[in-house]
């Protein structure tokens, strides 16, 4: 176990990226991220966890305001796949949104990302603050 | 964002969306169904065969058109999902359950 254990830690990729706080530069990241994550149904519902978190990062904590940035490290070898998501904003309650419950069906347009996120992930929190979300979903091929 | 709009009879209008549904270009969308609204169409079907994916802003818009199309008892269909991706988030969320997504 301990040399199964070995070899996946030998595979972790990381990678670091800083995107600035636009619409489409946002936008087009999905396709950035899909590329680097291996095919199958986790690695798809990872992603779309991720576009919602970088989205809510870039919109709610950095205002849009495109000079601040949305911080990313993402680490995946062939067991899991993690991410770190910072912003420069304020942060927010998150345990208390995470509260909430799922109703897809709700009246507001908006607010279903972070709901998604943490139905789609394995382990999804934020720092103590709310402007760093954690990300962990194992791969199951 | 690009889209085509079928109309199928004075009931009846089809609509296809093309690319990425997402947080850069869904209002676009919401503008487009709006616009269907004020038409009084009794079925809007939205076609998701060039369809690659929807992020949650995406969705926001279809659940806010299917309230409103309801709530003068008309309704909202997806048909043809193509992309696996968006089969995954649908069956994720249930969406099935709140809107008509024909096989």
């Amino acid at each position: 176990m301990a040399n199964k254990n070995d070899e996946a830690h030998k595979q972790l990729k990381r990678y670091h990226f800083e995107l600035e706080s636009k619409k489409l530069d946002i936008c087009e990241f999905q396709a950035v991220i899909y590329k680097l994550l291996p095919n199958s149904v986790s690695s798809d519902i990872f992603a779309m966890a991720l576009h919602e978190i970088i989205v809510n990062a870039a919109e709610h904590g950095n205002q849009m305001q495109a000079e601040k940035k949305v911080i990313i490290d993402l680490k995946l070898n062939s067991q899991f796949i993690a991410a770190e998501v910072k912003d420069q904003g304020a942060g927010f309650d998150w345990q208390q949104r995470l509260k909430e419950n799922f109703d897809i069906s709700g009246d507001s347009e908006r607010g279903r990302g972070i709901m998604m996120t943490a139905r789609g992930c394995d382990k999804f929190y934020y720092n103590q603050r709310g402007n760093k979300a954690y990300l962990f979903k194992k791969i199951n091929f | 964002m690009e889209s085509r709009t079928n109309i199928v009879d004075s009931d009846e209008v089809v609509i296809s969306p093309v690319g990425n549904i997402d947080f850069s270009n869904s209002q676009d969308l919401k503008d487009q169904l709006l616009e269907l609204f004020e038409q009084d169409y009794q079925k809007v079907v939205m076609d998701f065969s060039e369809v690659e994916s929807i992020d949650s802003s995406g969705l926001g818009k279809l659940l806010l058109f299917h309230k409103k199309l309801k709530e003068k008892e008309g309704t909202l269909v997806i048909r043809n999902v193509e992309s696996d991706y968006i089969k995954n988030m649908f069956e994720m969320i249930h969406l099935n359950k709140v809107i008509e997504i024909e096989d």
